[in-house]
Parts: C-alpha cells; structure tokens; sequence
C-alpha cells in the first residue's frame, strides 16, 4: 500500500511539474500557427526523456554517482568544463525565465508591480528550499501544478476534432505551406525538442537517485514513475497545443502574451477555469524554477568534488548552498534588468539544443559501459531508442542557430 | 577538423541566409506581431464584457498587450514606417477596449499577411 | 582497484571522487604526480587536487578561463593517505589533515550561525 502510495504521488508530481513556461509557450504558439502538424514532435520528444530519465535513474542505482561525476571520468576535463559551463549557463537563463513566467502570472492574479513580485517570488522559493525537507518542496509544487490539469479538461469540454488530433501523432511536415512558414514549423520542431529535452530534468532526476540510494530493486519503481509520468505531462502539453489550434486560430491569436494561454480555461469555464489555470501556472513556472536553480548548483558540486546534496542541511554543504543561492540571486539580477520572460525563454530554449548533444552524450555512453553497469547495461530497446533520440538532438542542434536566425525566434 | 568545418559552414551561413529573407520578412514579422498583439487584446476586452475573466487579469493584459503594442511602435517607426498608423490605432484601441476596432486591424493585417497569414 | 593491485591510473584513477576518512567529499583527483623514471620504478608520489593541477590536461585558453574564474590552487595529497580505491578514491585521514576542505570548512563555520527548520 505504502508503495502504491509512493508510485501515485511520484506519477503526481512528474505530470503537475512536466509543464514550464517554455514549453506553455511553444505549445500555444504551435497549435494556433500550425493546427495539429506538431502533436507528434512533442510525443517523440517525450519518449526521448523518458528513456534518457530512465537511463539517468539506472546509472544512478548502480554506480551510486550522479551524472556530472561520470561526466568527467568519460568525456575527459576539457569537454567535461565546456559541458559544465553550457549546464551552469542555460539553466541560469532557464530560472530567471521562470521566475519571470511565476511573476508575470502573479501579476495577474494580483495586480502588483512586476519586479516587486519577481523579488518575492526569488525570496519565497530561497526560502521553501532552505526550510522545508526537499521531499515535500517536490511534492507542493508537483501537486499544486496539477491545477494544470484545467486546461486538459478544457480540451475535453470544446470538443477539437479528435480525428484531427489523433492524425497529429503521425509524424507529417505540412509541405503545403509556402516556403517562410515551413521553416518556421521547422524552428518550432527544434524548440519543441529542446524544451521537453531539457537536460536539468534528468540531472536532477539521477541526483535525487544517489541521495535516495536507490538500488537495483528500485528500479522498476522508478521507471513506472518516470514513463507514466512523462506520458501524462506531455498529454498535457499537447492539451494546450489543440486548446490554442481550437480557440486562438480562429481569432488570428499566436499567443506573445504570457497570459493569454491561460483563456484556455476561462472561455469553457469563466472565472474558476481562470484562476485554476493562472494557479497551475505559478506552481508549474516555479516548480521549474526551483529545479534549475538547483540543477545548476548540483552540477558545479558533483563536477568539482564538493558536498552536495538537497536531504543535506545548509551547512553541512556549504559550497552547493551557496552555488544555488548564488544561481537565484543572478537570476533575478536578470529578470530585473527588465528582459521579457518569453524573450528569456527563446535563448533558454536556443541555447539548450546547441549544447544537449554534449549534455546527454556521457549519459548515454555510460548506460552503456559494462565497466559501470555490469549486467544493467543498455538493453537492445533503450539501446536503439537512445541512439535514435540522441542522432535526432544532433540534427536538431546543427539546425537550431540557422533556424532561429531565419525565422527571428519563430516570429517570421 | 571535419567537425570544426562543418561548425564554421554554419556560422557563416547564419547571418548570410538572415540577409537574403531580411527585405520582407522584418515587415512580415511586424505584421504579425501587431496583429496577435490586437487580436489578444480584444478576446480579452471581450471576455472582461461578458465577466469570464477577473478585473485584474483583465487590466493587466490590457496593459501588457499595450506595452507589446508600443514596442512594436519602436521598431516599425525605424523599419517599416508605413505601419505607424495602424500599430498606433491599435495602441489607441486597447487603451479603450474598443473591441469592434481591434478585431478590424487584426483582420486588416492578417490579410496583409497574404499565403503566411492562415495558411492551411 | 584490481585484486594484485595494478591499477590504470588515467582510467582507475584521474578524475574520481575524493572521499576522507569521515565520509566527506574532499574534491576530485585532478592529476596524479609520479616519481622515479627511465630504467627506475615509477610510483605515485602524490594525488593533484584543486584548479592549478587542470594545466596540463586542458588548452591554454580554457586554463586560462579557469584560473581567472577559480584561481591555481593545487594540494597534494601523499599516496600514503589513500586507504582504497574503488568507484571513489577514500583515504584513511580526515580531508584537513593533508590540506583539503579549506574552502569547505570556511563556509561551514559562517554557515552553521543561520537558522534552518
């Protein structure tokens, strides 16, 4: 019973903290700009976290060290620093971008100055982390950001054509279009898989696995949670890609508004609908912000040999404290510089895709090393998922930089 | 050395093939951007009409789709000059929630999009 | 470590996690120094720990970035403080005995003054 309790609220947490401010974004954009046509880059993009999460999870069972410390015994020092500073850097952005995402939806909500918000919401998440154990930080914002879960029920009550919808998993390219607009499709395919494959998920994810001392056994467990959980977040993600192919398409909306998404929720349901959605976005948009700001301590700590460590109390890890203090602290600096959250979020995702081939190459090198792995090595369909997932993030990073130069960030 | 070519080929391709799309394609993107940037403005002023939505959101989006709105004010006044006026009747009717006039210049400016506007 | 004792050094050794007798992290093994040489016995005299032991192993410029973010320290921690060597490197004295934990130890002290739940 305990288990299945365990397995539920993992499952939990995993769906209510799979959306951020990125991923809102690009899937508002692409379902008013391009209807159905990319529902199936956000399901092999899903697949491709779940098996790099279970990879992650796995090496952390059974060599019994995270990922960043691997990092360097494989890749060597010189790509393993340039590894270590791409990390550092795109999750830095990636927090101030979500940090704006919470304080622009705070905004919202209740009317304050945005860098007023910006800083209380830096202050309150500093302080959640320093105070509460670490299991129920993962769990508040894990099930809080199931509010998100209104805009699923909105794709229900507004009736899409589901036969549509259900030919968006095919995988397609809408040749019809002229020229200008395919390319811009294509940038959308190459922001779509950056944001689900942000690298900081399956670091913090194999981090968790080490301090947790998951063994062998654990495993099973952990690929339930891992494959469930990523399945239903990205069912919700495509839900506000088929909400804004419905609603938003038709009244010339591609949505440059943070909050213009959450109307997903008030058009079926008014009010309650709104501030449902609005409240799944301040705990999903900092959910991931406590995430990154973390991730980007764990890795300079797991890198350079410090303690670390989220069940560690301040002092007994002071170099990783200050790390993620530090991270939150130069985030807001960012934010308050007056830089627009969706504007952060462009480089956040940019910057990601150039650098995920690196992020994600010691992972799946190791998972596969018999000398780390004995007999938990890759098996044939981790083996051919992973590779093919790892040649599409490569094709996706040569493409990223042209793309976005092309496109303006997806605005042609 | 085949990857290191390979990372330059792209380099220099970048900014060359921005170049060549940059005659339509600024004016095109600041087309599209007044146009959502109204269009969100009136669901919104709608919405607020028929109590959908809080006053609060409904006020700060008017205020955010203004900024956006003036933002692209800036560019247009540097770039594409010939959409002064409608970028600043769009400014004008979001300050008053003039939801008949908003609908009008997004659909005035999604034609003006021609094959890119709802190409399907 | 293998049963008769050989090890690979860049592969067993280089780059693995540095544990103290107390069960604290103390670092990264960075690079290993050697003593002896042609037509004598190598040995390890000493494991490199800190920033200052990345010159030989990384391009000038990447050194050079380092060093102004992290400054060139370096320790070295005598072969005769390492107990065993598996997946980590543990050694049989506390890290501060052979001079690592420095940076470490200072933010402990300012550190254990702030309240926590």
């Amino acid at each position: 019973m305990g288990g299945l309790i365990e397995i539920t609220l993992g499952i939990m947490t995993a769906v209510g903290g799979f959306v951020d401010v990125s991923e809102m974004v690009f899937a508002a954009q692409a379902g008013s700009r391009f209807i159905f046509s990319l529902i199936w880059v956000f399901a092999i993009a899903t697949i491709a976290i779940a098996v790099f999460g279970e990879m992650s999870g796995r090496v952390a069972a059974i060599t019994k060290q995270p990922v960043f410390n691997l990092m360097r015994q494989r890749l060597d020092l010189g790509p393993g620093i340039i590894a270590l500073i791409a990390s550092v850097v795109t999750s830095l952005i990636t927090c101030s971008a979500e940090i704006g995402g919470t304080a622009t939806v705070l905004k919202y909500l209740t009317g304050w100055p945005y860098p007023v918000l910006a800083a209380l919401t830096t202050l309150a998440l500093v302080a959640i982390i320093w105070l509460l154990p670490f299991k129920w930080i993962e769990r508040l914002f894990g099930l809080l950001g199931l509010l998100m879960i209104i805009f699923a029920v909105s794709t229900v009550k507004i009736h899409p054509d589901w036969g549509g919808v259900a030919r968006g998993f095919i995988p397609q390219a809408p040749v019809t279009l002229p020229l200008k607009d395919l390319v811009t499709w294509g940038y959308f395919v190459v922001a779509i898989i950056s944001a689900v494959l942000f690298p900081y998920e399956t670091y913090f994810y194999s981090s968790g696995g080490v301090e947790e001392q998951w063994k062998p056994k654990d495993l099973k467990i952990n690929r339930i949670v891992a494959i469930v959980g990523f399945a239903l977040g990205s069912l919700l993600a495509m839900s506000i890609l088929v909400n804004a192919a419905v609603l938003f398409r038709p009244l010339h909306i591609d949505p440059s508004i943070i909050g213009t998404s959450a109307l997903q929720a008030a058009i079926p349901f008014g009010k309650t609908g709104l501030m449902m959605a609005l409240l799944g976005m301040v705990f999903a948009f900092s959910g991931a912000a406590v995430e990154t700001g973390l991730s980007s301590a764990y890795s300079l700590a797991q890198f350079l040999g410090w303690e670390w460590g989220r069940f560690k109390k301040p002092h007994e890890a002071p170099r990783f404290t200050i790390a993620w203090l530090a991270t939150f602290a130069l985030a807001l600096v960012i934010v308050l510089t007056g830089i627009q959250p969706l504007d952060l979020v462009e480089w956040a995702v940019v910057l990601s895709i150039v650098v995920l081939p690196a992020s994600y190459l010691p992972l799946i090198l190791i998972a596969n090393d018999r000398k780390y792995m004995n007999q938990y090595v890759n098996g044939p369909i981790s083996n051919t998922l992973g590779w093919a997932a790892y040649a599409m993030i490569c094709i996706a990073a040569v493409a990223a930089l042209p793309l976005y130069f092309i496109t303006r960030g997806g605005k042609l | 050395m085949k990857a290191k070519s390979l990372l330059l080929l792209v380099l220099i391709a970048t900014p060359l093939s921005a170049r060549a799309e940059d005659l339509d394609s600024g004016k095109l993107t600041a087309i599209r951007g007044i146009r959502t940037a109204a269009a969100e403005a009136a669901l919104v002023a709608n919405l607020k009409q028929h109590g959908r939505v809080t006053d609060t959101y409904a006020d700060e989006m008017r205020d955010d789709a203004k900024e956006e709105l003036e933002s692209l004010r800036k560019q247009v006044q540097k770039k594409n000059p010939d959409l002064l006026p409608i970028t600043q009747a769009a400014i004008d009717a979001t300050q008053v929630s003039d939801i008949g006039r908003l609908r009008a210049i997004a659909n005035q400016l999604l034609a003006m999009e021609g094959p890119h506007g709802r190409a399907d | 470590m293998k049963p008769d004792g050989s090890l690979k050094l860049l592969a067993e050794v280089r780059d693995l996690q540095i544990v103290d007798k107390d069960g604290k992290n103390c670092g990264i093994c960075d690079d290993i120094e050697l003593e002896g040489g042609p037509g004598k016995p190598l040995r390890i005299k000493a494991l490199l720990v800190g920033p200052g032991a990345y010159e030989g192993r990384i391009p000038k410029w990447l050194f050079g970035l380092v060093k102004a973010v992290s400054g060139s320290r370096l320790t070295r921690v005598p072969w005769s403080a390492v107990d065993k060597i598996s997946a980590r490197i543990f050694l049989n004295v506390p890290g501060e005995a052979v001079g690592l934990r420095r940076v470490e130890d200072r933010w402990v002290r300012k550190l254990e003054k702030v309240p926590t739940s």
